[in-house]
């Protein structure tokens, strides 16, 4: 394969998960080619299907192309960009005086780029006047986010690079399941023995030297019992937790309850191999504990993650070069998508909202009084729950909650409640068709600007196309908007490196400080990870090696103990449901779906049962199953499998309408970190009752 | 040229050498001679039970009217051969005649083993082997007495079913803790115990027969046991086992084997190689069968090297069994005692449903190494196939 | 929710339920009487030594219990909902919760120098000289093992013939017996000790075993005084209905004194989750496992309609399961620690047993019906989706090693899992047709053989 000198060609990283992995685009619209780029150290050349087709998303078939007003026959018709901007905004504008700026709701996602991350967050504060914004990423990362910060101070996914783990002799997967999220990652993992604790034999725990496979909901009791038996068997690291380290003493008096039998007998782990997995952790000179969606998305997910770095803290591994604890980050840019302001509780720079020094940082930077910036909102599922009741206009970017949000069903309604639902996309997602405006977007290969990888890694992302005409970047439609809010606009730029430049000055002093990185720098190749406080800082590609972002230090550990989830199997719902995906798609498959590649690789939604479960059912291989818990009930071609416990069944959740996962979800939440409870439901599995 | 086979015996094996040799051998080079020793062709004996309820001799027969009408084959009931000379390749004959052989095979069978304990000789003592002990068993039975049968194995159980279906009350005594001690283990023969007791079988296990009395008139009266029971009865069938009849063999200087039977190879050679031995006459490398299975597969491999094909030897060890007993389905497959070193046994009892299965697996958990089956047999097809497969 | 809740006595059982009770949101005043107690089942690891005697601590209870740790209840007036101390403070509730415990039985009167109980909180670590241990229950058995994988010498006395007293069936006691042995624990069944003297242990034959410590699990005697002194219903323990009732509805037992089935850690949430209105949930038949020697028994040994039984005397591992339809009613396991796992949660969550009962024993994974032998249309590549036939296309069309196969297909260019198979399958087409393209390295295709794919 050739390439001609006049093609355009350009360096920049995949549309899809948080391994963001290097690739080289070449050729004009209609005949983009990718590679992988061999030279980037997190992929290596490798790439995955997804990868390797996302040319295709740049022109799919029904690629919004046009803003869409509704129209009063109740369809959505064609029309300008004036008239979709000045439609939006007069509603937002009469919202609000009816109802008061909370009654105006944001909704974010982990996909945008930190300019459009950032400058969302500034949107709804300032321009909005809103407290009501969060984000996707509320369903994602913030469970790790809020163990992580409580433990270490600070939270990026990992606090060291990804390479780092191709040096280590024993890694514990704690739902995570790599092999067929974030493919590429499995080739730094190609040394180490693996652990993985997962309801399921997945790819990644085939790959396992140790499967724990505990019933869905007890993992925490889990991670509670290999703390206890590393400290039985002596194999602490008492140095370390002396002097870097507090809270230990409080967090054994729970573990001490979780003996080795007490756990077996609730997750159902051999005694045997917890023993071995703790054997495997703590004789390893290099050894790493790794968190996933599985161990996060629960209504205990911040303890479950705080109990599994507790084990890592008690065996001394965070804070040590090859060593540590981290959680792998999910969407492409869930790393700098949870940093600067597109969640509730939060300003840019990783601020609290509620920190009187961060509100006055950030509203100097924004040329604002303090007091003009709200307070903190709803989280996600609250947000979404309250459409239609409190909050009567949501503007989505970047997200397809009708599809992604727990207890689905639900939250359509809710959407459906709205006086006015925005929703600014490339496709025309499941929640773009309820929306009253729509507004064509650009994507990836036809943008400028920056995404976190799940190292904390600064990354640039590089336009080869002009978008289609018609479409515009969302800075564009931010501006537009602002100024028809009445901002001035040049508060609300919409060149992304102009955005940039602010968002670094916004983010000095705060935990995720940008304010020494900047594009050339970056566009020079330099391997940024933050915090890069000044200009010439190398950044820290490594943290807490000398000590912990707490004031005095040292890490935390949290005295956490087990509890179930929100809700259990009984005699009318006997199964487990587990949600989570398959390699082809992504998220709400809103964008592989389109991909036929992908669609014909995993095309339509199917349900993972184990054989004597289906026959207890009346279900054969192939069959159409309803799936129903308390909430709804979702209908799946059984796919007959070993790979899952009889108590349980496995539903991805990329696909739409009836085939919607998230209908039978349980939106119990979180206590810490408002995450919801994902990764458990109680279900019964039925054949599918004729349409 | 034709020649001449002369088959010492007319069993089920005996005659299934026959019929197989007239099947394969197209061009009748062979003249075969069948001494019958009883007064009838074969007849099944396994099914012997089955004669008293009525049925006669020719339900039971082998020899179809094909078998006895042709030309090739001299059947010669009431015949029994008495020595052989292998010098001069002849077979004397109970009737005074003199056969000479280009090959002959030995198929003799077996006798009845009738353990020596007084009063084994007593007038109302049995044998279970030949339609004439059955007849003999008939004539004698007393409806509604008690009558004991000595060995719990697979004839004895057989005889048990005759005497309950003459209208007596069966007991079987057996010195093994279970019923079948060769074909089951202890978890099968519980489920047989179990479904024979409830057909009105009564079972004395593990325990011996130290005597049987006489009444006044000298004939049985009374069979006394080593646990101190004492069972009236008029009537005493031994079925404890058979004896190989190898006798022409060891006057004829020919080996047998360390427990008695012909001494052949895996090709039922003797050491004459115009002589050979098949079926419970025969100790293959040293080892007996007794079971009828084995013994079609030794007339097999004898039929082929006597038409000259090329013989598969006979296969050893399987002795997979299958059977109704009394209307209880019962099988044995391969290395069912698990003596192979390393063997894990996976046991199912059913007591609701009157079933046992145990799987005899090799130590990687999943090879089939052997098998029994008791109160439902079904699976044994299946069993089998994977056993060969292996 | 918001009752008063008095709970008499301060062992594990008792401090359970009162974290239990604030985590599921009782809000009304909660208080205990008594010295708090220490973690059940650290006794052993404090025994041997792994642990120190304070690790054993309880944590401290939620904000808004009052703790009263120096009295003793002497007194219950049901009448007046109210229990009087030692120090003449009376303490009103709404509901009684009595977990007063129980005493360890002693084996015997002449039993002098360094002797313990083994339930019963652990001060300190034994000495490292010979060490007998009295009984023949899990406790004394996992306390033997335990210490006896500490390098000391031990010896287990009981009186029965064998271990754990008919909870398991005789094949799986006697390999129990067997792996203790075999673990290096001295076993003397069907033995008593008559006299204890400093570093001698002697037997009812007269038998003098060296032992510097004595530990006994003999039995327990549950204290009932105050229960019974209140006209409470007792017979062995604190009689109580399946929601850990007395006699009286007002109060509940609950722990070592009460005599109901589970332990006072599964009866604490039973009860904390009664109090609170939500359902409880008390586990069904007795369960004994012995963790440390892959042990367990449930139920009667025998019970059931059908009897599953798996013997591997090679590796010393049995188990009987007597299951009732497909649930399991009974089970004698030894030495299949997974086994042991996956039991327990069938039985614990009543759940059907799987259709592969031999791999369930084993703990190997299910045969499954039907499972597909890799065929051409099998994916090899799942980070690509590439199939083996869509690779045999590749190769004869002289991609023929795997960098070539990779850049043809894109298989092995995701996580890398599949770089053995693609070597493998470069062999094996060799192999089938020796006759094809052979040596070289090839160009990548410039289209990619997709033929497998739908329209």
């Amino acid at each position: 394969m050739t390439v001609s000198a006049a093609e355009p060609q350009v360096a920049t990283h995949c549309p899809y998960c948080a391994l963001q992995c290097g690739t080289r685009l070449t050729g004009a619209r209609g005949a983009v080619q990718v590679r992988p780029d061999a030279d980037f150290p997190v992929n290596r050349g490798g790439l995955c299907q997804k990868g390797w087709t996302a040319p295709a998303l740049l022109d799919v078939r029904d690629r919004l192309r046009t803003p869409l007003v509704r129209g009063a026959d109740g369809d959505l018709h064609p029309t300008d960009w004036d008239t979709a901007l000045d439609t939006v905004a007069a509603g937002l504008r009469r919202i609000r005086a009816d109802h008061g700026p909370d009654a105006v709701g944001v909704f974010g996602g982990g996909g945008l780029t930190n300019e459009k991350a950032y400058q969302l967050g500034k949107f709804a504060r300032l321009a909005l006047g809103t407290s009501q914004i969060d984000y996707n990423g509320r369903f994602c990362m913030s469970s790790a986010a809020a163990a992580g910060i409580a433990a270490f101070g600070l939270d990026r996914g990992l606090p060291f690079p990804v390479t780092d783990l191709g040096r280590a002799e024993t890694v514990l997967l704690a739902g995570a399941n790599p092999a067929e999220t974030m493919p590429p990652l499995m080739r730094h993992l190609e040394r180490a023995r693996l652990i993985v604790v997962d309801p399921r034999r997945t790819r990644t725990a085939e790959r396992a030297a140790v499967h724990l496979q505990p019933a869905p909901g007890t993992d925490l009791a889990l991670a509670l019992g290999l703390l206890h038996l590393a400290v039985v068997e002596g194999r602490t690291d008492t140095g370390y937790l002396r002097t870097r380290t507090t809270g230990f003493t409080e967090a054994w008096q729970r573990a001490a309850a979780w003996t080795p039998d007490r756990v077996e007998r609730l997750t159902g782990v051999p005694v045997a191999e917890q023993r071995e997995a703790v054997r495997l952790l703590a004789d390893a000179d290099r050894a790493y504990v790794l968190t996933g969606r599985g161990a996060e998305q629960q209504s205990k997910g911040s303890d479950t993650v705080a109990a599994f770095i507790n084990l890592a803290l008690a065996l001394g591994l965070p804070g040590r070069e090859g060593s540590g604890y981290g959680c792998l980050t999910g969407q492409g840019n869930g790393q700098g998508g949870r940093e600067h302001g597109q969640k509730a509780d939060q300003l840019p720079g990783y601020r609290s909202i509620t920190d009187p020094a961060a509100r006055a940082h950030v509203a100097g930077v924004w040329g604002v009084a303090p007091e003009e910036l709200p307070g903190p909102g709803r989280s996600a599922y609250e947000l979404l729950d309250a459409l239609g009741r409190d909050v009567k206009a949501l503007l989505v970017f970047g997200s397809n909650p009708a599809v992604s949000a727990p207890r689905a069903g639900h939250v359509t309604d809710r959407l459906a409640a709205l006086d006015l639902l925005v929703v600014a996309d490339f496709v025309p997602s499941e929640t773009a068709r309820m929306a009253d405006v729509v507004l064509p977007v650009t994507q990836w290969a036809e943008e400028e600007g920056t995404l976190t990888n799940l190292e904390g890694r600064v990354l640039r992302r590089r336009r080869l196309l002009a978008p289609p005409a018609g479409v515009r970047g969302d800075l564009d439609v931010l501006h537009g908007l602002a100024v028809r809010l009445g901002r001035r606009a040049d508060h609300f730029p919409t060149v992304p490196e102009t955005v940039f430049e602010e968002l670094r000055r916004a983010s000095r002093g705060g935990a995720a400080d940008y304010s020494g990185i900047d594009y050339a720098r970056l566009d020079a190749g330099e391997a940024l990870h933050w915090p890069c406080p000044e200009p010439g800082h190398p950044g820290t590609p490594r943290l807490f090696l000398d000590r912990f972002a707490h004031p005095d230090g040292r890490a935390r550990l949290a005295a956490v103990d087990h509890r179930d989830a929100a809700e259990l199997p009984d005699g009318q719902r006997p199964l487990y449901a587990t949600t989570g995906r398959v390699l082809a798609h992504y998220q709400s498959g809103a964008q592989t779906r389109r991909i036929p590649e992908l669609a014909a690789a995993a095309p339509e939604p199917f349900v993972e049962v184990h054989p004597d479960t289906a026959a207890r059912a009346g279900l054969g291989d192939g069959d159409l199953a309803d799936v129903s818990s308390a909430r709804g009930t979702v209908r799946a071609r059984v796919r007959l499998t070993g790979s899952v416990r009889t108590d349980t069944v496995f539903l991805p959740f990329h696909f739409p309408g009836d085939g919607r996962a998230n209908l039978i979800t349980n939106p119990a939440l979180d206590p810490r970190s408002r995450m919801p409870e994902f990764k458990v439901s109680a279900v019964r599995i039925a054949p599918a009752e004729p349409a | 040229m034709t020649r001449t086979l002369v088959v010492a015996g007319h069993g089920m094996v005996g005659h299934r050498l026959v019929e197989d040799l007239r099947s394969h051998d197209r061009t009748d080079a062979w003249h075969v001679i069948v001494l019958a020793e009883e007064s009838v062709p074969a007849y099944d004996r396994v099914a012997l039970s089955s004669r008293v309820d009525g049925r006669g001799a020719d339900s039971l027969s082998l020899a179809g009217p094909a078998f006895l009408a042709d030309p090739a084959v001299d059947l010669r009931l009431s015949t029994a051969a008495v020595a052989v000379d292998r010098a001069a390749r002849t077979v004397h004959c109970s009737d005074g005649t003199r056969l000479r052989y280009d090959a002959l095979v030995l198929a003799t069978g077996a006798r009845p083993f009738v353990p020596p304990v007084p009063g084994h000789d007593l007038p109302g003592c049995h044998r279970y082997r030949t339609l004439d002990d059955v007849d003999s068993i008939r004539a004698a039975a007393r409806p509604g007495r008690a009558g004991v049968v000595i060995g719990g194995g697979l004839l004895g159980l057989e005889a048990a079913n005759a005497l309950r279906l003459l209208g007596m009350e069966p007991h079987v005594v057996e010195l093994a803790p279970r019923l079948m001690p060769v074909q089951v283990d202890d978890g099968g023969g519980a489920v047989l115990a179990r479904l024979i007791g409830e057909l009105g079988v009564r079972l004395h296990l593990a325990t011996a027969t130290t005597a049987i009395d006489a009444g006044p008139d000298g004939r049985v009266a009374a069979v006394r046991l080593g646990d101190g029971t004492r069972i009236d009865t008029p009537l005493v069938v031994f079925s404890a086992g058979v004896r190989p009849r190898d006798e022409l063999a060891r006057d004829a200087g020919l080996p047998v084997g360390e427990r008695g039977g012909v001494l052949v190879d895996t090709h039922c050679r003797t050491a004459d190689p115009r002589i050979w031995a098949i079926g419970d006459c025969a100790a293959v490398d040293g080892r007996c069968y007794g079971l009828v299975a084995p013994g079609y597969r030794m007339a097999e491999t004898v039929t082929a090297q006597l038409v000259g094909l090329d013989p598969a030897p006979f296969p050893g060890a399987d002795t997979a069994t299958r059977l109704k007993l009394l209307g209880v389905d019962v099988a044995s497959l391969g290395d069912a005692h698990a003596t192979t070193p390393g063997a894990i046994e996976f046991a199912t009892t059913d007591t609701r449903a009157g079933t046992y299965r145990k799987l005899v697996l090799a130590p990687d958990g999943h090879t089939l190494l052997g098998a029994i089956l008791a109160g439902d047999a079904s699976e044994y097809g299946a069993l089998r196939a994977s056993l060969v497969h292996h | 929710m918001n009752d008063r809740v008095l709970v008499v006595g301060h062992g594990p059982a008792a401090h359970r339920l009162v974290h239990r009770l604030r985590a599921l949101g009782h809000t009304g005043p909660l208080t205990v009487l008594g010295r708090p107690g220490t973690h059940h089942g650290l006794a052993t690891a404090v025994l041997t030594g792994a642990l120190p005697p304070d690790a054993a601590d309880l944590p401290a209870h939620p904000a808004g219990t009052a703790e009263v740790h120096h009295v003793r209840a002497v007194r219950i007036d049901r009448a007046r909902h109210a229990v009087h101390a030692d120090d003449g403070t009376v303490h009103r509730y709404d509901t009684l919760v009595l977990a007063t415990g129980a005493r360890p039985r002693r084996p015997g009167p002449h039993l002098g120098g360094d002797v313990r109980a083994l339930r019963a909180p652990a001060r300190s670590a034994v000495g490292d000289g010979p060490v007998a241990v009295l009984g023949s229950g899990p406790y004394a058995v996992e306390a033997a093992l335990a210490l006896r994988r500490t390098g000391r010498d031990t010896v287990l006395v009981h009186p029965g013939e064998r271990l754990l007293d008919g909870l398991l069936d005789p094949d799986a006691a006697d390999l129990l017996a067997v792996r203790l042995a075999a673990a290096g624990v001295d076993l003397r069944p069907g033995r008593t000790a008559v006299e204890h003297l400093p570093g001698t242990l002697v037997l009812d034959d007269g038998e003098a075993l060296p032992a510097d410590t004595l530990l006994f699990d003999t039995g327990l005697r549950p204290t009932t005084d105050l229960a019974r002194a209140a006209g409470l219903a007792v017979h062995r323990a604190v009689t109580v209905d399946a929601l850990l009732r007395t006699s009286d509805p007002a109060v509940h037992a609950l722990g070592d004194c009460a005599d109901a089935p589970g332990d006072g850690w599964e009866q604490a949430e039973a009860l904390a989750r009664l109090l609170t209105g939500a359902t409880p949930r008390l586990r069904p038949g007795p369960v004994t496992r012995l963790p440390a020697a892959d042990t367990l028994a449930i139920g009667t040994p025998g019970d059931g309609d059908q009897q599953l039984t798996l013997r591997d005397p090679a590796r010393g591992r049995y188990a009987a399961l007597g299951l009732r339809g497909e649930r399991i009613v009974s089970a004698s396991i030894v030495g299949l620690p997974r086994a042991v796992a996956a039991v327990t949660q069938l039985h614990d969550r009543d759940l059907p047993v799987p259709a592969d009962r031999l791999a369930l024993l084993l703990g190997t994974p299910a045969a499954l019906p039907g499972a597909a032998e890799p065929g051409p249309d099998t994916v090899v590549c799942h980070c690509a989706t590439v199939t083996r036939r869509t690779l045999a296309t590749a190769w004869h069309a002289g991609a023929c090693d795997p960098a070539a196969l990779t850049a043809a297909t894109r298989a092995g260019s995701g996580c890398g899992g599949c770089a053995g198979e693609l070597r493998a399958l470069c062999q094996a087409f060799a192999r089938e047709d020796p006759a094809a393209p052979g040596t070289g390295a090839v160009p990548a295709a410039r289209t990619r053989p997709r033929t497998e794919q739908p329209v």
